[in-house]
């Protein structure tokens, strides 16, 4: 019995596999979008994170950012 | 206060209305600056000065001083005038109509999700969304507002997914804070849009290409091994394996992403229409039946790789030609969305509510502002004014509204509030009505068989034609195996990739670059059907013209009309608003508060007075029997309106006022007519009108097939459908609602920009600048289009009757044949790509931003 009976077939299962991965991702949607990724990556974190700093800080002062209109 | 930089560089400012100065503005963000911090940044003021800068400028914060400063040094303060150009400072009246709509979800029909931890989900359309730093910006707020759990922008159609904790935040509050940065947030119906459709279609589009791609490349490296294996001498167990393993991959390539082929074509067989996939599905077949017939007998080879990457090769090229289309679209459904549909509800109790226009019922009672477009059939219950009907009739004067009068859904309030009780809303309005027959109209159409798959399902029919015959002779001359061999190595090598990429190929690309030139075409389709001359029926009102009153002549001292159009500026009708645009293009500097207006009075019909500077002044329409008119009347008698100016009682002047011919349209319709057009002209206008503009052409030398008036959509129709068998290929152009069902029945539509954005959806081909010249580019580029279809075939042919003969000799060996093949694909590859679509000689540049008078303003 050679080995090709057995590696071939879970080589092909292997990447059916990613397919089956591929088709969820593009099912959920995350395919839906290809331009704001793109360019999300450029952004950096380091912001995001500061702000939710910024806020923590700011809030037991009376939320002095807030506007109050 | 005032010195916090959030995460959008603005300074968040108290804006508490005591403390807001209005005149003090900071130079860099826009912002009212408070006292508190003007107190805080005179000094910032003379730093400023000392770099030697404009002296007037004041900075509400450090901050902003700083980038004013780097901006300024850097020489770029075009940032600004640009950014002003850009800014779209979300009116109060539009933000507190959305306000409402976002208050009642349900009511505006946005679909909500809840999650078991009692968060909501929502999508809402962003406009003003332009990059991605508008993106990040929109959601770096999201951290900052209590109870906004995520916040995604999407880019592909401008919205945005929110998830939030209805108890701590609603979707107003963070709408507010959102229309603060400049974005506004509304509901959208994406399901209305057709882009949920769409997009499934992308996502099936997207799983094809996956599993095809993932099928070839197995299946390649499968044959691979077999073939390496024949050459080094294989354990025939081992070759059966193989064959057997390929042959299930090449089945489930065809049977799977393959499938589009074999529905289209059942579906083209059944309509009775010639397809390009007819024969693809044929070649498909006819490959997988016979390498499984040759797996199962154990002997010839299988060709399942090459069937395989045949089908993603064609999968590729639908998708490139779907994509296109799909951007397209996508670009027109924002573009509709910005006209803001929210109609203003009265409900029994007094309270006004904005809802959707697609969401009233009969028996409502709506507010319709001036400036607004009525969002339903109704009648008028209080109010009086005047109302632009010309989208929807064609016709170009206004017309008079009072109580009792029966009103149009789609046309526009020009005057005064009325208060309109809804008669028909949606589908049973006239403008629902006309969407219906628009329908009709397309599902009518016959359609057209594109080049491609003519030529194509000809080429297949020959091949198949040639392969029985191959197959037969060879069966008889050197048997079974030999006859399989050369047949296979035919169809591989005769395959019609390269014919099915190339025109898709060639007209994609041709997209792209009519969008460049602010032409959208959604449906590649019409640029080939553009090739062949015919007739173009064109619209007058705002297609030939500007679709708008405007001052042609004024008799009368400068001084005088200064102090009419100060009048005028207390009223909102096409008159006065034409006046008013008049003056300012004679003297740009002149603003309405250069003269003390008091008293105003308007009777409907009877014009406008009021008391000017001291002296009693009115304005109306010309009485025939008046003094008699300094004014040459006639050239433009019939289609210009005249009005007399008064003072005290006294004639003092006169303006005639016309919708006046585009400057452009008569060399446009001249260069249509040198390429062989036929040129008539269709309106819903009185006859008086339409003929005094057929006459004004023909005198320029613009023969008219026809000069028809007073069209209702359905004659339009007709019209249009009628001169299909007698001048070939027929063009609709034109711009508004009673167009819309002619742009669909017509062979190609091409909408040109209006209000009537409903035409829009329909029409394949829009231009939304109002450049007629476009529609000559665009002939001229379908012409180029379609000439690089034909040099694509030329070579992609030449090189299958060369193979072809080859293969049927016997002389290619089917191995020799698969490695071939690519070749055609690549050459034709090329070739689209290097096509000369829309060539750049006689492009006058980009053209002027705003060339016709200032864009009329709808909600």
């Amino acid at each position: 019995m050679s080995v090709l009976y057995i590696a071939l077939p879970l080589a092909i299962l292997l990447g059916a596999v990613g397919l089956l991965a591929c088709w969820f991702c593009i099912r959920t949607g995350q395919y839906d979008d290809l331009e704001s990724p793109s360019v999300r990556i450029l952004i950096d974190d380091q912001d995001q994170r500061r702000n939710a700093e910024n806020e923590k800080a700011s809030e037991p002062s009376g939320r002095s950012t807030e506007a109050s209109d | 206060m005032g010195m916090v930089v959030r995460e959008s560089h603005r300074p968040v400012v108290d804006r508490s209305p005591t403390a807001v100065r209005l005149d003090q503005v900071c130079a860099h963000c826009g912002l009212g600056i408070t006292s508190a911090t003007e107190g805080s940044w005179l000094g910032t003021r003379s730093t400023a000065n000392n770099e030697g800068m404009e002296s007037d400028l004041v900075f509400c914060c450090r901050g902003c001083a700083g980038a004013y400063a780097l901006i300024h040094e850097l020489g770029l303060d075009t940032f600004y005038s640009l950014r002003d150009q850009n800014a779209s400072e979300v009116s109060p009246v539009r933000q507190r109509r959305r306000s409402q709509m976002l208050a009642d979800l349900e009511g505006s029909g946005v679909p909500v999700e809840h999650f078991s931890d009692g968060t909501c989900r929502i999508r809402l359309a962003v406009d003003g969304l332009h990059c991605a730093a508008c993106s990040w910006l929109i959601e770096s707020v999201q951290p900052s507002v209590r109870g906004w759990k995520s916040g995604r922008v999407r880019m592909s159609d401008a919205t945005l997914e929110l998830i939030y904790d209805p108890d701590v935040v609603s979707p107003v509050e963070i709408a507010d804070r959102i229309a603060r940065l400049g974005y506004g947030l509304s509901p959208v119906d994406l399901e209305h849009e057709g882009a949920q459709g769409d997009r499934e279609i992308q996502r099936g589009h997207w799983i094809g290409l996956a599993s095809a791609a993932f099928l070839a490349a197995n299946s390649m490296w499968i044959a691979i091994s077999l073939y390496a294996g024949e050459a080094s001498g294989m354990d025939p167990s081992h070759a059966i394996f193989l064959r057997w393993c390929g042959a299930l991959l090449g089945l489930l390539s065809a049977i799977f992403p393959g499938r589009i082929f074999f529905r289209s074509a059942w579906e083209s067989l059944r309509a009775g229409v010639p397809h390009v996939d007819v024969p693809v599905a044929l070649g498909l077949a006819v490959g997988t039946v016979g390498s499984l017939v040759g797996a199962a007998l154990g002997h010839g080879n299988v060709y399942f790789d090459s069937l395989a990457s045949l089908v993603f090769l064609l999968r590729v090229g639908r998708y490139i030609q779907f994509r296109a289309q799909y951007r397209t679209g996508m670009s027109l459904a924002k573009l509709l969305r910005m006209n803001d549909s929210a109609a203003v509800r009265i409900r029994e109790d007094g309270t006004r509510q904005a809802v959707p226009a697609n969401r009233l019922r009969s028996n409502d009672v709506i507010e319709v502002l001036p400036c607004q477009v009525l969002p339903a059939d109704g009648v008028v219950i209080e109010g009086t004014s005047v109302l632009q009907t010309a989208l929807i009739t064609g016709e170009s004067r206004p017309v008079q509204a009072v109580v009792g009068t029966q009103v149009v859904g789609g046309t526009a309030n020009m005057q005064s509030p009325l208060i309109v009780r809804v008669t028909a809303a949606g589908e049973n309005s006239r403008v629902g009505k006309l969407q219906e027959m628009v329908r009709q109209a397309t599902a009518q159409r016959t359609p057209l068989v594109q080049l491609a798959d003519r030529i194509g399902g000809v080429f297949v029919m020959v091949v198949l034609g040639l392969a029985c015959g191959t197959f037969l002779v060879w069966c008889a001359l050197a048997g079974y195996v030999a006859a399989t061999e050369r047949t296979v190595a035919l169809l591989t090598i005769a395959c019609p990739c390269a014919l099915a990429l190339a025109a898709p190929l060639v007209i994609t690309v041709a997209l792209g670059r009519a969008a460049k030139e602010q032409i959208w075409i959604r449906d590649g389709g019409a640029l080939e059907r553009l090739a062949k001359p015919g007739v173009i029926w064109f619209d007058k009102t705002g297609t030939l013209t500007y679709g708008e009153l405007q001052v042609i002549q004024w008799r009368g001292e400068l001084e005088l009309l200064s102090r009419v159009a100060a009048l005028e500026s207390h009223s909102e009708h096409p008159v006065g608003l034409a006046i008013i645009a008049h003056m300012q293009s004679v003297d740009p500097a002149w603003n309405a508060n250069l003269h003390r207006v008091h008293d105003v009075e308007q009777r409907y019909g009877h014009g406008i007075t009021g008391s000017v500077d001291g002296q009693r002044i009115s304005i109306g329409s010309m009485q025939a029997k008046e003094e008699r008119l300094p004014v040459d009347d006639t050239s433009h008698s019939l289609a210009s309106q005249t009005i007399s100016i008064q003072v005290e009682g006294k004639f003092c002047g006169a303006l005639v006022l016309h919708d006046r011919q585009r400057p452009e349209a008569i060399g446009c319709l001249k260069d249509l007519r040198d390429r062989g057009w036929q040129i008539g002209l269709i309106s819903g206008d009185s006859a008086e009108l339409v003929d005094a503009m057929g006459a004004t052409l023909r005198e320029a030398g613009v023969p008219l097939v026809a000069c028809l008036s007073q069209q209702s959509p359905e004659d339009k129709i007709k019209t249009v459908v009628d001169s299909k068998p007698t001048y070939g290929t027929t063009v609709m152009v034109g711009d508004g609602i009673n167009d819309a069902a002619a742009l669909a029945a017509a062979d190609v539509g091409i909408a040109i920009r209006g209000g009537g954005e409903i035409c829009l959806r329909d029409a394949p081909i829009y231009i939304p600048s109002h450049q007629l010249h476009s529609i000559v580019r665009l002939i001229d580029a379908s012409r180029q289009t379609v000439r690089g279809i034909y040099r694509c075939f030329a070579v992609s042919l030449t090189y299958n009757a060369i193979t072809l003969s080859l293969a049927m000799a016997g002389w290619i060996h089917p191995l020799v044949a698969a490695l071939f093949m690519p070749l055609s694909g690549i050459s034709v590859l090329a070739m689209a790509l290097l096509a000369k679509t829309f060539p750049p000689q006689g492009n006058p540049g980009p053209p002027p931003r705003n060339p016709g008078p200032p864009q009329r303003k709808t909600g």
